[in-house]
């Protein structure tokens, strides 16, 4: 068995995020800290409100925090100015959002290139990119299409390949079957499954116990905290070994 | 450019999904590119090229133009509009009788016929309509003559019974081809065609083969002009001349030059040599400013009604930004998406508008033609003027994009995302430097209108204090010498920065003027409550909106204030011929002689058909002369000349600071005269009169107790200054009356014209009127005066003072201002109807009339109206008062009535035309969030 590796793609550690100030401060995160690792796929499940998605979008640079610290790839993300912040989503991070992920004024291609082209990638280059990542996926066929004219599912996958095209090694993706029905759904979570098997690292939002089952850890939010963690799956591989 | 491409991409893909949007937003960018185009190429096509214009005076093929001067030599030839004139210093004057042999000056084997000239007249009648029409001789039969006509209908005249009107007199006559025309002059000839005249299409003359008519100079059937008229044209006639081959024409020229003859070659005419500099010109460049501001305004006005557009658009678009910077995208990115749409939009629209444009101009061009007075030439496409108007229509679509593309790109990601629109710390900023910029808008127009008034006021002062010297006119001429009047471009330039300041400060003010408005709303009707409460949550549209409507009615409003002054100032300095209701009467021969019974007839015939009190005859006095001058002399010599009187030094001013006369008129204080002038005769004047002394009317003309006496010859050059008596000055005696320039100014004792060598001539019949006559009456008279005198030219004028033609302007920015009001609020209330579907579709759940639809769009277009009214009312009240501030001749009076238009007119007009296009009916729509 190969030896994992440990260097966390993104680590969290004692991040807070607060609205507002005085009584009307809400305080959204109190005291996160978690970590992914290559080829993990974590689920953060809880109820409404407990801070799930501002813990995602803190993740992927689209929040600040208010205190702590958020690394990416070794890279502490408040130091960063907003260019540099677009840069790492752009290089480091994708995400996928529930619905409405795809641009509807771009093809399939378009989009999935899309973080390329404004990366300074020639088009043709970015195109080409794009459509070894569509194939990659299976999606191939979906390639020139508009987002109109593809079914949630198609969109949601397309999305995935979108957050994964590149040198990006992090997807972050909150809630992304909520719009689907179930099948589809599963069949996202499959895809999502086997890109972090390939070696990327993957966090889920979800409030679905059968969609988190495709994780390797759970953590558990209410209110701001961890209130529970499952544990990575080699952790559960030691206790089972030790076990016997 | 990689960071550009799926900005244009995306831009180029949004428009096409949103045509009606793109489409509006499109015409509101084109329209300036469209009025500039349309404008260009009219202009040019108006501008025929230069042979084009050469064949309409010269012909298809005459060699050269020939005109025999009244001069002998000519020393100068030069060119206006192609068409060649002599000037400079003339040695002889060529006799009135002479007549010039063109065989005997022109080569062997010259063929020629003479040019149509204008100066003679007559009444034609055709049933019950008749008109007084220039007769005109061509030899229409001849080659030389084509080009000079173009012909419309029926033929060309092939005999001399034979007569082709122009277009302009057959549709006046109502005649066709084959109808018959009668004057007394001519008799009955045949219209056998209809003409234009390439650049007079509104002249109305008949055409005849040469000898048609006899002139009324009586210098033989040549249809010359003669005599002293002649003379005063400086033309013995014009001809379009075919050379020999072998015929150098430049050579010709310069030898017929010392004839007194005019040969212009063709080739010359057409490129002509240029003239001499003008060095007496300068540059003013008030007029630029004034262009350049307006065009300047223009331009902001689409960038606002299309921004309005725009920042709704990006508004709908803020997820999919939103997106973008969720993949990566940095705020240049977002920023490049919005800019690009206006890119995109301002290219399609400006694309679009150039083929309108040349349709616009090939359609209409039989109207563009009758505007223009002229035909037009070929269509005139110059890409080079063109091209820069296509990149003026993209530049206006950026700058509309501009503040929805930065107001975008500051948006966090997150907040892109859920569409949450958070004012960011500069955009809360707005509002302090919105006041600031009022303010100081404010105060720099206040300043700018004092400084002009200082200036204004101490040139006054320093031209009242040369009063001892010279007459006024003088003294503003001498004072021009030194220093010159103070030059109006600072100040302008001061008052147009402070209007574009103050506008730029509502502008920024106006979407927390909208929100503050809108907390008042709470005691209002629903619709109303909410109408107003929507204007100030979406200040992103209603801001700009509010903006431009209130740019258009500032602009309107500060022309109004000055029209109106400049009513005033006209009417009170208005120069009355004669009192108000009473008419003149002009019958005059071609000779400029009073036709001959002339005044007998008007006595008889005004009572008929005016309210007449009395029909007066001033007599003139003028100086007698042994040649040239005005008419035959009473029995003294064949002409005279007029006598004035000058205005003098230290004469009074005026009590409406204008000038005041410069001359006055010179009469004889005879019974029938004094009478006139003033009615009862004050003791003054006949103490005086019996003293030896001139009355004088206008104290402008009296000075040290004299007045001055001085000769002018009628024209350039018809008196010789030897033949005039020597200037002299009288004592006279000021017994005032109006002014009235018809009148004299002056009236010398009968005793005084024989020892200054003067005499009398009958005037101008006047008509003395008991209540002003009506236009209908004034008309009718003057054609029964025309009937009875078809040779001479007849005029009638009732005076009626000063009649304002601002009223037309004022009618003009009014509807200039409801346009882009009712543009803004349609704008506003569609965008408001389409961004709040979701609200519309719960007012519906929870039961309200379907009618409640129209009445919020009412309410909508009512609160931006009004606010946009309110708003340019004070701007250009601001702007109003600080240009009358600084004139000393034009008060402050407030335009009631263009403002009652403007600020209750107009929103009513766009709140009733929301109601009469909201459809009645709430949409059932998906909540999506």
């Amino acid at each position: 068995m190969t030896a994992p590796d440990l260097h966390p793609i993104l680590r969290m550690v004692n991040v807070h995020r607060t609205h507002g100030r005085g009584d009307t401060a809400v305080h959204a995160l109190r005291g996160i800290s978690v970590h992914v690792l290559p080829g993990e796929l974590v689920a953060v499940m809880g109820p409404s409100g407990s801070g799930k998605s501002t813990l995602l979008t803190i993740a992927g640079g689209l929040d600040a925090a208010t205190s702590g610290d958020t690394f990416v790839e070794g890279v502490p993300l408040e130091s960063l100015s907003r260019r540099e912040l677009a840069k790492v989503r752009r290089r480091s991070v994708g995400y996928v959002f529930q619905d409405l992920n795809l641009i509807p004024a771009l093809t399939a291609a378009e989009n999935v290139a899309l973080p390329r082209e404004l990366d300074g990638v020639s088009a043709r280059q970015a195109r080409r990119d794009a459509l070894a990542a569509l194939v990659e996926l299976g999606l191939d066929d979906l390639a020139d299409r508009f987002p109109d004219d593809m079914s949630g599912g198609q969109q949601q996958r397309v999305a995935i390949a979108r957050a994964l095209i590149g040198p990006r090694r992090l997807v972050l993706a909150d809630e992304p079957t909520g719009a689907l029905d179930s099948e589809t759904g599963e069949a996202v979570l499959r895809l999502l499954r086997a890109r972090c098997d390939a070696g990327a690292a993957g966090m889920l939002v979800t409030h679905e116990a059968r969609h988190a089952a495709w994780a390797d850890r759970v953590v558990f939010l209410r209110d701001g905290l961890i209130v529970d963690d499952t544990g990575s799956a080699a952790e559960a591989e030691s206790l089972l070994e030790g076990a016997r | 450019m990689s960071g550009w491409r799926p900005a244009l991409r995306i831009a180029w893909r949004e428009a096409r999904r949103h045509r009606g949007r793109t489409a509006l937003v499109a015409v509101l960018v084109a329209l300036p590119v469209l009025v500039g185009a349309f404008i260009d190429v009219v202009v040019r096509t108006a501008d025929p090229p230069a042979e084009e214009i050469v064949s309409r005076f010269m012909g298809a093929s005459a060699d050269a133009y020939v005109q025999i001067a009244s001069c002998i030599p000519i020393t100068e030839v030069s060119y206006q509009n192609h068409q060649p004139f002599w000037s400079g210093d003339c040695a002889r004057e060529r006799p009135a009788d002479d007549e010039v042999d063109l065989a005997a000056v022109l080569p062997p084997g010259s063929r020629w016929i003479q040019a149509p000239e204008g100066g003679d007249g007559s009444r034609f009648s055709h049933g019950e309509r008749s008109l007084r029409i220039s007769l005109m001789q061509l030899d229409t039969t001849s080659p030389l003559s084509e080009g000079l006509l173009r012909l419309r209908d029926g033929r060309l005249p092939r005999t001399p019974h034979e007569v082709a009107l122009t277009t302009a007199a057959a549709g006046a006559l109502q005649v066709a081809p084959g109808d018959v025309i009668t004057s007394r002059r001519t008799g009955a000839v045949t219209v056998v065609g209809t003409v234009v005249e390439p650049s007079c299409l509104s002249c109305e003359a008949v055409y005849g083969l040469p000898g048609w008519f006899r002139s009324a100079g009586g210098t033989g059937g040549g249809g010359r002009l003669g005599g002293k008229l002649a003379a005063s044209f400086g033309s013995f006639g014009s001809f379009l001349v075919d050379l020999p081959d072998s015929v150098d024409p430049y050579r010709l020229q310069h030898e017929l030059l010392s004839q007194g003859v005019l040969l212009a070659p063709r080739a010359e005419a057409i490129d002509p040599p240029p003239p001499p500099p003008d060095y007496t010109s300068e540059f003013d460049g008030t007029g630029f400013a004034i262009l350049g501001l307006v065009v300047g305004f223009g331009l902001i006005e689409v960038c606002l009604l299309a921004g309005t557009a725009f920042a709704v658009g990006a508004r709908r678009q803020v997820r999919d930004l939103g997106l973008v910077a969720a993949a990566g995208g940095e705020a240049r990115h977002i920023r490049r998406i919005v800019l690009a749409q206006g890119v995109v939009t301002g290219l399609v629209g400006s694309l679009v508008a150039i083929p309108l444009v040349i349709a616009g101009v090939v359609v209409f061009r039989p109207g563009l033609e009758r505007l223009n007075g002229a035909l037009m030439g070929p269509l005139d496409l110059r890409p080079l003027e063109l091209l820069p108007l296509v990149g003026l229509g993209v530049l206006a679509g950026l700058a509309a994009a501009l503040v929805p593309a930065f107001t975008a790109g500051r948006l966090s990601v997150l907040d892109a995302l859920n569409r949450r629109f958070k004012a960011t710390s500069l955009a809360a900023q707005w509002p302090r430097l919105g006041l600031v910029f009022f303010l100081a808008g404010s105060g720099l127009a206040a300043l700018g209108s004092w400084l002009w008034l200082r200036a204004e006021q101490n040139y006054e002062r320093t031209v009242n204090g040369m009063s001892v010297q010279f007459t006024r006119e003088q003294a503003l001429r001498v004072q021009s010498g030194y220093e010159g009047a103070p030059s109006s471009t600072p100040y302008v330039a001061m008052l147009l920065t402070a209007f574009a300041l103050a506008a730029l400060g509502l502008a920024l003010l106006a979407p927390t003027l909208v929100a503050t408005v809108a907390r008042a709303a709470r005691r209002l009707p629903l619709s109303a409550r909410m109408g107003l409460r929507d204007a100030g949550r979406h200040r992103h549209r209603t801001g700009p909106a509010v903006a431009a409507i209130m740019g258009a009615v500032a602009g309107s409003v500060a022309l109004a204030f000055w029209a109106v002054a400049e009513d005033d100032y006209r009417d009170r300095t208005y120069p009355w011929a004669v009192p108000e209701g009473w008419g003149q009467v002009g019958l005059f021969t071609s000779e400029q002689d009073l036709a001959p019974g002339a005044v007998d007839d008007i006595r008889r015939l005004a009572p008929e058909m005016l309210p007449v009190q009395d029909v007066l005859q001033v007599s003139a006095v003028v100086a007698p002369v042994s040649s040239g001058g005005l008419g035959p002399g009473p029995g003294a010599g064949p002409g005279f000349s007029p006598v004035w009187a000058e205005a003098r030094p230290q004469s009074c001013p005026s009590e409406d600071g204008s000038s005041g006369p410069s001359s006055g008129l010179v009469g004889v204080a005879d019974p029938a005269t004094l009478a006139i002038v003033y009615g009862q005769i004050p003791d003054a004047v006949t103490s005086a009169l019996a003293e030896g002394k001139a009355i004088v009317t206008d104290c402008a003309l009296i000075g040290n107790g004299r007045v001055a006496l001085a000769y002018e010859g009628l024209y350039p050059v018809t008196v010789s200054k030897d033949d005039l008596p020597e200037p002299v000055t009288m004592p006279a005696v000021l017994a005032e009356r109006p002014r009235y320039f018809g009148f004299p100014s002056v009236l010398l004792p009968p005793a005084s014209l024989d020892r200054l060598e003067l005499t009398t001539t009958p005037g101008r019949p006047v008509i003395a009127t008991t209540r002003t006559p009506s236009r209908a009456e004034e008309r009718a008279f003057a054609d029964v005066l025309a009937d009875r005198y078809p040779d001479a030219d007849v005029w009638v004028q009732v005076e009626r003072g000063y009649q304002s033609e601002n009223a037309l302007v004022l009618a003009i920015l009014t509807a200039g201002c409801a346009f882009v009001t009712l543009v803004g609020t349609a704008i506003a209330v569609v965008l408001s109807a389409v961004e709040g579907r979701s609200d519309h579709a719960t007012l519906l759940a929870v039961g309200a009339d379907p009618r409640r639809r129209r009445s919020l769009a009412m309410a909508q277009a009512g609160t931006v109206g009004l606010l946009g009214v309110g708003l340019g009312v004070v701007l250009g009240g601001i702007v109003g008062a600080a240009m009358l501030g600084a004139d000393m001749e034009r008060p402050l009076i407030l335009p009631w009535s263009t403002l009652a238009q403007i600020v209750i007119g107009i929103p009513l007009l766009g709140v009733l035309i929301a109601g009469i296009f909201t459809r009645s009916r709430l949409p059932m729509v998906r909540r999506i969030e």
